[in-house]
């Protein structure tokens, strides 16, 4: 053998250990999230021995009273010392992202006293927690320091921190009820700061401290400030009832052009504000061009139809259709008129839109959208010999959103038909000319479903198909169990891409990584000790912020750690969609922080007690469910409102939580109580307990009960037919928000157990 | 104290039973095609519209039941043969167990349309409505009370007729006639149903778990729910109890302690397909039963997912608290519940069931044991 071919195989050998040091069996565990495997012992060690970097860690995972426990533990071993400052600094946040204010005030005093750490930010800190837990005693000394830290605001040791010290001058102010102050201070900072997150808020109370004074003018124009310019804030629509109820008119505002008012209704049905937007589009039509009206009109069919003003949205409709009847509006009103008959179960009706539709617009859009939505109320109708040639004519059609949809309901209706191989094949087409459907994942389970009895491999490549693609989705999680009813065991490396490689990460761990940015220095530090929302502000000031993957990321950690979990979670669906669909489990290729981030879990312990004491006399239910739910209703917000007037983390209408509250307790529960995590909690998990209980036990119909309320899912589920599977059931509901709803809670259940319950005893 | 017919002559009664006896094997003979293999829910259905729907007309009338005296469960026929047993006589009670089809209860008490019932074999106690249990006609009762039980171990369920009757995975019915490969097993409304040997364990001869395991997979996607044991819904513990009952085990008790009890204890190190899984939940709640099907592989019903699989991965193991395992023999043989029955069974039909005892015995020794059991029974109902 020559010396070449020698090294040729000495080569070929050495790359073959490699392959094999690659690919070889290695330490399981290592590739898991090391945060997952702790125990209840380790938690305890961790508390008697663990450091400040341990504690921002266990915050992080929910363990808060661990968290607390070494940081306390850090503070009264260290009194006056750096570390010890540090550690009260923390503390302090945790407590005031958990409301409790009454007890970081006398923390905060300690590390203003001693002036050695972050002291502006710790002054900072103080105020807020003064006037948030309205501490009346001691609202005199906060407008004092913030009046004083505003004025030396060029001194402070950010630029940042004088817009804070601006409204918190004004918010003490006003809980101190000393509206001369707010009124001058309030000016001051929207003359400033005319558009900030705090400047809603500022505006408001300035309004109100205005009215309170009896200036009308000012009121006036600040309410129509409030109300023209920022609907979407929690304060317009009191804003514009005030405004039409009381004297005061805005003297500068002009008088609006009917565009002008189109415009602000469109910006009214953006926030569900509809009947203020019909009052807007009834001024609009009357006062406008042709154009204007037949806008107004179309516009109009919209909110009634949003409103439920179902014979309402059909008569303008009927307008519209008569003064325009070639225009685009006709058009989309036709469609939407066709949505308010299937309400009122108007089969004619419908028929009669569907017909006009595809006379007057042959061969459109429109027209096939119209024809599947009448195919579908068939469907819903147990009209499926009438359904099917229209799906399937809508299948054949060029517009994807619809002809994928088409093809979902094609493959349900033969399926209850009976009809298999019919099912199969247009699941098969839908996956073949549709691969980026919304669909894709139903039709890759259900595809696998209707074929493992005859095909058991096509079935499992399906099945690991949705693994790899869809592993944290609900689809994944049944294909998951779906593959052991076929003797297959999914192993931890075959869940996600395991391809796709994750940006960099920035640890924000060293303050000189991006020399000649202040802001990013000032990050780092405020990080390390626990004032997560003071570094984001720093970090979002950057410019590469949204752009650069390694700064966003860092930014969403900030942000969920400082306990604002829902911009956590919209930064992730921003900049890394990819990973929350199909991101490996191996933290090797996707940090454990980014499961953090993307499934929040605050008030683990309140949920945890919530569910020990709901399961003392009811049904079991898990932790994991409860923040799956929570995360579902308000993304870990505890100020949260929906439109319809739910309130707080787990979104309870506050008739519905006093009459809990008088059943449990005998006392009562007012809407604002609600807000406090504590009391939502406890209520909101004995509420869920309850409909599990209605259920015998079952979670799918009292999860359901949850998003559609009671008296539906007891139809639904005592119609159901006795021998149709939990999957069947799910897929059968006929609300599409519920659909939805469900899916997604139980695949969150199940993505909130391996995250946080892999290895460890919940609750133990 | 109530009145009591006066026995006919022994000779007549005889005759009248081999009569009737020849009579139900032509109608309800072995004619029919039993399913084949495990199927699923709508497969069932499907599968039963092969059988002539005309043969629900061959079906007894229902028998009241009476107080005092055994009955059987004649279940919801068309969901699936069996009935909810509730803690109190009303509909919105707590589910302490389902009755499947052919159970054998003693009746306590009657409020209205509920009876106060207990499962022969004390599994359970509660309260069923009257309309799902059946005295039976002559010829049923006497089957039941004489005859060796099997338990059907075809999931979810057996079709009876075309007309949607079901027989339920785990129901445990007494043999009416038999040959090497199929068996005719008798249903409490008088008809029989014919199925194959090696779809049916044999009550004092029960199988392993692994028996009733490979025909399980009829119940995957059920749903989970309180007190369930049927195909249309199990708890836990009513999951393993349905699966013992599949295997052939008899006088199973529901009570998860009183089930456990009956398990010897193994260690984790030594566990094997067909063990029981004890596993923990959160906070103080019972633990969760999760039958081992291989080595990886576990069987639940759980609140999230009904019956389903789930891998014996790191998570399950972190929840173990202990591991027992069912022995493949009954403690309670079919003595017990024949004493029992002769003992609740009026004096008429005593005398019936001694003459068909002596005729039928092919073994002295057997049927002197069983006339003393008989007799006994006879003196502490007297």
């Amino acid at each position: 053998m020559s010396r070449i071919a020698r090294c040729q195989r000495l080569l070929l050998c050495l790359c073959l250990m490699l392959a094999l040091a690659r690919c070889g069996p290695s330490d399981e565990g290592e590739h898991r999230p090391r945060g997952l495997a702790w125990t209840s012992e380790q938690l305890e060690q961790l508390a008697r021995t663990g450091t400040h970097d341990d504690a921002n860690q266990l915050f992080r995972m929910g363990e808060v009273p661990t968290a607390l426990r070494i940081l306390e533990r850090i503070q009264q071993q260290d009194p006056s010392g750096t570390a010890g400052d540090e550690a009260r600094l923390t503390i302090a946040t945790i407590l005031m992202s958990q409301r409790r204010y009454t007890e970081a005030v006398p923390l905060l005093d300690q590390v203003v006293k001693n002036g050695a750490v972050a002291p502006d930010y710790a002054q900072e800190l103080l105020v807020e927690a003064i006037v948030e837990g309205e501490i009346g005693e001691r609202l005199g000394s906060a407008m004092a320091i913030a009046a004083a830290q505003l004025k030396r605001r060029g001194e402070l040791q950010s630029p940042l921190l004088g817009e804070r010290f601006a409204a918190l001058l004004v918010k003490a102010a006003a809980a101190a009820k000393d509206q001369a102050r707010v009124c001058t201070a309030g000016a001051q900072y929207l003359h400033e700061w005319p558009n900030t997150p705090r400047s809603d808020e500022v505006r408001w109370l300035t309004a109100r401290a205005f009215d309170y004074l009896g200036r009308d003018a000012d009121t006036g124009n600040l309410y129509a400030e409030i109300w023209f310019q920022t609907p979407e804030s929690p304060w317009a629509k009191q804003a514009h009832e005030r405004l039409r109820s009381g004297p005061r008119r805005s003297t500068g505002a002009h008088p609006m052009t009917s565009a002008e008012r189109l415009a602000f209704a469109a910006r009214l049905q953006k926030v569900g504000l509809h009947e203020e937007a019909l009052d807007e589009l009834q001024r609009a039509g009357s006062s406008g061009t042709p154009e204007d009206q037949v806008r107004a009109l179309a516009m109009s069919v919209d909110s009634l139809l949003a409103l439920r003003k179902n014979r309402e949205c059909v008569q303008t409709a009927a307008r519209l259709r008569s003064l325009a009847p070639g225009s685009t509006e006709a058009a989309a009103a036709g469609l939407l008129a066709i949505q308010a008959l299937r309400r009122t179960n108007d089969l004619e009706a419908i028929r009669e839109w569907t017909a006009w539709l595809a006379r007057t617009f042959p061969d459109s859009a429109t027209a096939v959208e119209a024809r599947y939505s009448l195919a579908t109320f068939l469907q819903n109708s147990d009209r499926r010999d009438e359904a099917i040639p229209l799906l399937v004519s809508v299948s054949q059609a060029q517009a994807q959103e619809i002809a994928d949809n088409a093809l979902w309901k094609l493959a349900w209706a033969y399926r209850l038909e009976g009809r298999n191989a019919e099912a199969r094949a247009a699941l098969e087409r839908m996956l073949a000319e549709f691969p980026e459907s919304g669909f894709r994942k139903a039709a890759l389970y259900w595809l696998a479903r209707f074929t493992e009895l005859q095909d058991r491999t096509a079935a499992v490549k399906l099945y690991r198909t949705l693994l790899r693609e869809y592993p944290q989705d609900y689809y994944g999680h049944e294909a998951t169990r779906n593959l052991l009813a076929l003797q297959e065991v999914a192993e931890w490396s075959d869940f996600g891409d395991q391809k796709r490689e994750f940006p960099v990460i920035d640890p924000l761990d060293d303050p000189t990584r991006r020399p000649a940015t202040d802001a990013y220095a000032r990050a780092v530090s405020l990080a390390k000790i626990g004032l997560f929302s003071f570094a984001a502000d720093e970090l979002e000031t950057l410019p590469d912020a949204e752009r650069d993957p390694s700064l966003a990321f860092a930014l969403a950690d900030l942000r969920t750690r400082s306990g604002d979990t829902w911009s956590g979670v919209e930064i992730l669906k921003h900049s890394f969609a990819d990973f929350l669909v199909s991101g490996s489990r191996d933290t090797r290729v996707v940090p454990e922080d980014f499961w953090y981030i993307a499934y929040p879990y605050n008030y683990r312990s309140l949920i945890e007690d919530a569910v020990r004491e709901a399961g003392l006399d009811s049904a079991q239910i898990e932790p994991a469910l409860v923040a799956a739910l929570i995360r579902m209703e308000s993304r870990f917000l505890p100020s949260a409102v929906s439109p319809v007037g739910a309130v707080g983390l787990m979104q309870l209408m506050p008739g519905t939580a006093e009459e809990l509250a008088r059943k449990v307790t005998g006392a009562s529960v007012t809407r604002a109580e609600l807000f406090e995590p504590e009391i939502n909690i406890r209520y909101g998990t004995r509420y869920l307990a309850d409909r599990v209980t209605d259920f015998r036990g079952e979670w799918f119909p009292a999860i359901c009960s949850y998003n559609a309320g009671v008296r539906p899912v007891r139809r639904w589920w005592e119609a159901r037919r006795l021998d149709m599977p939990m999957d069947e059931f799910i897929e059968s509901i006929p609300f599409e928000d519920t659909r939805r709803y469900v899916k997604q809670v139980l695949g969150d259940y199940r993505n909130y157990q391996w995250i946080y319950y892999q290895g460890h005893r919940g609750g133990q | 104290m109530k009145s009591r017919p006066r026995p006919r002559p022994l000779g007549l009664i005889w005759i009248a039973f081999t009569v009737s006896a020849l009579l139900s094997r032509e109608l309800c003979g072995g004619s029919r095609d039993p399913a084949e293999g495990p199927i699923g829910g709508a497969a069932a259905t499907a599968a039963g519209r092969d059988r002539p729907c005309a043969d629900a007309g061959v079906r007894d009338r229902r028998i009241p039941a009476k107080v005092g005296d055994w009955a059987l469960v004649w279940g919801r026929w068309e969901a699936g043969g069996w009935a909810d047993v509730l803690e109190s006589p009303n509909r919105d009670a707590n589910r302490i167990a389902q009755a499947l089809l052919g159970d054998r209860v003693e009746v306590l008490g009657q409020r209205g349309d509920w009876m106060e019932v207990i499962e022969l074999e004390r599994s359970w106690r509660g309260w069923i409505q009257a309309a799902h249990l059946t005295y039976g006609s002559r010829r049923v009762r006497r089957t039941f009370a004489t005859k060796p039980t099997v338990a059907l171990a075809t999931s979810p369920y057996l079709p009876i007729d075309g007309c949607g009757s079901l027989a339920p995975y785990g129901a445990q019915l007494p043999v009416a006639d038999g040959s090497k490969t199929r068996l005719e097993v008798q249903l409490p409304d008088g008809r029989r149903l014919d199925v194959k040997r090696s779809q049916v364990a044999l009550t004092d001869q029960p199988k392993s778990i692994s028996f009733a395991l490979a025909n399980v997979n009829g119940l995957l996607r059920r749903p989970f729910q309180t007190g369930g044991n049927s195909p249309a819904a199990v708890d836990g513990v009513g999951l393993v109890y349905l699966i013992l009952r599949a295997s052939g085990h008899d006088g199973v008790p529901r009570e998860p302690a009183a089930l456990w009890g009956r398990a010897t204890p193994v260690s984790s190190g030594a566990m094997e397909p067909g063990d029981i899984l004890l596993l923990d939940t959160f906070g103080s709640q019972p633990p969760s039963p999760a039958i081992l099907v291989t080595d990886r592989i576990l069987l639940e019903a759980s609140p999230a997912s009904g019956v389903n699989f789930l891998p014996l991965d790191e998570l399950t193991r972190s929840r173990l608290r202990e591991v027992r395992r069912f022995s493949g023999t009954s403690s309670h043989a079919g003595w017990s519940r024949l004493g029992l029955a002769m003992r609740a069974a009026p004096s008429h039909e005593r005398d019936l069931l001694l003459l068909f005892i002596v005729l039928t015995s092919q073994n002295a020794a057997l049927a002197a044991l069983l006339l003393v059991a008989c007799h006994r029974g006879i003196g502490n109902s007297d």
